[in-house]
């Protein structure tokens, strides 16, 4: 049952990661967050969680180019393995099939 | 060059609303070409925000820095997540002015402790995650 262990953020994070591919970095899976959650995670948390897909072995990184703009340091974009694109799905269709024909509060969940 | 790329994503746009492709795989080029376009803008809009905010010429706090750093899984994802704060905090700083983009830069660090020294602990155990945070605290 490992597939359907994931948290609601790593849920999160993984879905922001695919919506960037290839090249999703902590900047942008950030805003990519806010823009679709309404909240914004601070930066440790968004690394503590890439963090912990990457040791599971969901997500990969590759390392950029320094740029001025980040003091000369190295972008990390972030890309789904195989594996966690499978974990993904899997966890979204346990979802789906707890939400399916539940109401909340008068409307569809 | 903005306004050149914002034309040219206009008339795909366009395309779009008028549905002229003639096949499903002209339709995914388009969408494809104006995801690429969509990408050279918002590069283009940071470059612009990096210059603008260059002239200021300011600094994060060190000291904030430091905290991440202790905190931080390797010198790779250090460099990354420091970093990612710094490109941050350069964009704050054009919109909102430096004291303010300091101010944030430290509640956006404060932030970030809980998670990242819940992570270190996990990967280090307590003992050693403090260890390995003073080390880095005193350059050793």
């Amino acid at each position: 049952m490992a597939a359907t262990e994931l948290s609601a953020v790593e849920q999160q994070v993984m879905l922001a990661v695919l919506r960037l591919h290839p090249n999703g970095y902590g900047v942008s899976i950030r805003d990519e967050l806010e823009l679709r959650t309404g909240r914004q995670p601070s930066f440790g948390t968004v690394y503590a969680t890439l963090e912990r897909l990457e040791d599971k072995g969901l997500v990969r990184s590759r390392e950029g180019e320094p740029t001025a703009e980040r003091g000369g340091r190295r972008k990390l974009h972030f890309t789904l393995t195989a594996t966690g694109q499978t974990t993904l799905r899997a966890s979204l269709q346990a979802l789906d099939a707890l939400r399916g024909g539940l109401v909340i509060d008068g409307a569809p969940a | 060059m903005t306004d050149q790329l914002s034309k040219a994503l206009l008339e795909i746009i366009d395309k779009l609303d008028r549905r002229v492709f003639s096949s499903v795989d002209d339709l995914d080029a388009a969408i494809e070409q104006m995801r690429q376009l969509e990408n050279q803008i918002a590069e283009m809009e940071r470059a612009i925000v990096f210059e603008s905010t260059k002239i200021l010429n300011c600094k994060p706090p060190a000291i904030a820095e430091t905290v991440i750093m202790m905190l931080a899984k390797d010198a790779k994802s250090c460099a990354a997540n420091i970093g990612d704060m710094e490109e941050q905090f350069h964009i704050d700083a054009a919109r909102y002015g430096v004291r303010r983009a300091r101010r944030m830069y430290w509640a956006q660090t404060l932030r970030s402790i809980e998670p990242l020294a819940w992570q270190a602990v996990k990967r280090l155990g307590v003992a050693a995650a403090a260890l390995a945070g003073a080390k880095k605290w005193l350059g050793l």
